[in-house]
């Protein structure tokens, strides 16, 4: 049971900070869906650099910085450009999945030299990240700088009138939310798998997108539903093997089959009416402008 | 002295921007692709060798077909607004049903065209069917369709491999994760020596002409471009939007089930594993109808140029051996160009030295 629980610890770690990261993200009004590709550039960049410098720490930031670019890319074109959130998150999930794939070619089937001995120090970790969504929570609800990231993703055009600057706070949000995407993406393989194939973490930006919903956008709520699914994939490594033998690919459809049910819960139930998504979620700002 | 950067509108957008920039977003993405390429020690040439061996080739219209079935349904998805990225699935949903009524269900001497437009109809059914469960969703909870769709793409991924590793593996496959070979009557005919299954491109043709007078000419059309550019226009103006965006979702899925069906019974003859029977059309295809403009007769056209894109991807794997998910960089740099160029047609981003 103890094993179990250690196992759903280190499996839901980078989802919590792909989550958080992803949060702040949407706190701001952006909706980023290049997560998914942050996630997966943030898993072959954290391994390629990793195997050429031998220093896992180093793996763990230029995941990040890969998952920044992304982000940079997402801020530009979303926000700047004002092109559609949803299309263009897309465009980069798939540019992440291929930049994984073009980049990290010649290092399929290299061990790794070095990882995080995360299973050594689960309960640091546990407490560190509960501190760390703490830190978070009273950042965006109790301090100046997270009334600026709110009322962007509240209500733009207020302000705006206000003297926030929208489009730097909405550029910067997703900078930094990318980047702990990305981390979270090498941690994913530095922390809990230590292996690199083509592909690898595919699927797992869905769910920490998934998990921000279910949190309610709220920082301190997505420890929880993190290690929730962390839980399932400890779940489904156990059920693989006898004496419960199910198949892999019944159980591969495990965690989706969760996340539809959990946003199901979640829309279906009056937890929506506490936990509020942003007003300004998704929606371009468009300033007025001249046009001479 | 100060930098101040802002962004100005154009008073009219740029001339013949309609032709400008799809054309101009495609050389975007080829130099930066031939960068990266280089960067990651390929010499891009291979990729100029492969777009142009594919698109001297007419087989590789056989990758339009896919595309453009599901292009059209997104369309006519994106047009209301409703983010279907489902496709992917939704074609899988279409290849599952067909193995299945192709291998276990229809009797196997039977009238070929029977037999495939039992099958047309099927796949189209099913499609329709594993997009309805978001739009009830949607309808009925307001769950967001992005993630539902995306999370019935992996079900339906895992379910289908399940299918092929597992029960329906063939028997006469040596063990290859692969169903048997459907029977005869169950092939979909190919125009000889290609793999182009010309009947279920003749239906592709025909639902982006149908599409068309759907969305321009109808009134059901005309409530979902309302409901698209001014959703608030569409409640107070008293329109049904559960029950356009029910429409929309059942047409898009449905017409990536047609998809799924010529994949699986004009292509490869039997079910094979999930990402060889839709390697990325569903994602792919987005960018189809995005570069058409949403519009269902051009994306024909840019169903027709991707699918020498997707084709090229293949022969770049064998020139240089460079992975199917390493094209991925492209086609994501060229819909990120295309945006990003639609909105400069449109802006000017002005530049001031302020003393």
């Amino acid at each position: 049971m103890i094993e179990l629980l250690i196992r759903a610890i280190i499996a839901g770690t980078p989802l919590l900070l792909a989550s958080l990261g992803e949060l702040i993200t949407e706190r701001s009004g952006v909706l980023n869906l290049g997560v998914e590709g942050a996630f997966v550039l943030g898993v072959a960049a954290g391994y390629v650099s990793t195997v050429i410098t031998g220093n896992a720490y180093i793996g763990l930031l230029v995941g990040g910085i890969a998952g920044a670019l992304i982000g940079l890319i997402h801020g530009l074109v979303s926000v700047c450009f004002r092109a559609h959130q949803v299309i263009s998150g897309l465009a980069l999930t798939m540019f992440g999945y291929g930049l994984a794939s073009l980049f990290g070619r010649v290092y399929v089937g290299i061990p790794l030299p070095t990882y995080l001995l995360t299973d050594r120090i689960w309960y640091i970790i546990l407490v560190l990240s509960v501190i760390f969504s703490l830190v978070l929570w009273y950042m965006i609800f109790k301090l100046k700088l997270g009334v600026i990231i709110r009322s962007v993703g509240e209500n733009p055009y207020s302000a705006s009138v206000l003297g926030v600057d929208v489009v730097k706070v909405r550029v910067l949000c997703t900078v930094i939310g990318s980047f702990m995407v990305g981390v979270g993406g090498a941690w994913f393989t530095l922390g809990y798998l230590h292996i690199w194939t083509e592909g690898l973490g595919m699927g797992r930006g869905w769910i920490s997108l998934a998990i921000v919903i279910v949190a309610g956008w709220n920082p301190i709520l997505a420890p929880v539903f993190s290690y929730l699914f962390g839980c399932v994939e400890a779940a489904i490594w156990t059920l693989q093997l006898p004496p419960y033998n199910i198949d892999p690919f019944i159980l591969g459809m495990l965690p989706y089959i969760v996340t539809l049910v959990a946003l199901t819960i979640f829309m279906a139930t009056p937890l929506k009416k506490f936990l509020k998504p942003p007003a300004a979620l998704g929606y371009v700002y468009f300033r007025e402008e001249r046009t001479v | 002295m100060r930098v101040s950067f802002y962004i100005k509108r154009r008073v009219k957008p740029i001339k013949y921007s309609g032709i400008i920039v799809p054309i101009g977003s495609i050389i975007l993405a080829l130099i930066i692709s031939s960068i990266l390429l280089l960067l990651s020690n390929i010499n891009p040439l291979y990729l100029y060798q492969a777009i142009a061996s594919s698109a001297a080739e007419y087989s590789t219209l056989r990758y339009s077909i896919p595309l453009i079935l599901a292009g059209v349904g997104l369309a006519i998805a994106y047009r209301a607004n409703v983010w279907n990225i489902g496709s992917e699935g939704q074609i899988l949903a279409g290849a599952v049903i067909t193995t299945w009524l192709a291998l276990y269900i229809l009797p196997h001497e039977m009238p070929s065209s029977l037999a495939l437009a039992i099958l047309y109809i099927s796949g189209f059914i099913a499609g329709a069917f594993l997009a309805l469960i978001p739009a009830i969703l949607k309808v009925k909870f307001g769950v967001n369709e992005v993630l539902s769709t995306l999370m019935l793409n992996y079900i339906m991924l895992q379910l289908t491999n399940y299918l092929v590793y597992g029960p329906w593996r063939g028997l006469k496959e040596y063990g290859y994760p692969r169903s048997d070979i459907f029977p005869k009557s169950m092939w979909i005919p190919q125009i000889p020596r290609t793999s182009i299954h010309y009947p279920t491109l003749i239906i592709a043709v025909i639902l982006s002409i149908l599409t068309f007078i759907l969305i321009y000419k109808t009134k059901t059309g005309y409530e979902i471009r309302v409901l698209g550019s001014n959703p608030d226009a569409a409640k107070y103006s008293g329109m049904n939007i559960a029950k356009i965006i029910t429409i929309v979702m059942l047409l898009s899925g449905g017409f990536a089930g047609i998809a799924g069906v010529g994949e699986v019974a004009g292509v490869h003859r039997q079910l094979i594993r999930a990402e060889m029977v839709s390697a990325g059309f569903g994602y792919t295809a987005i960018i189809v109808a995005w570069l058409a403009k949403l519009n269902p007769l051009v994306i024909i056209l840019t169903g027709y140029f991707i699918g020498i894109l997707v084709s090229a991807s293949y022969t770049l794997q064998i020139f240089t051996g460079v992975s199917y998910g390493s094209v991925n960089v492209i086609t994501g740099i060229l819909l990120i160009s295309l945006i990003s160029l639609e909105f400069l047609s449109r802006y000017k981003p002005v530049v001031k030295i302020i003393r």
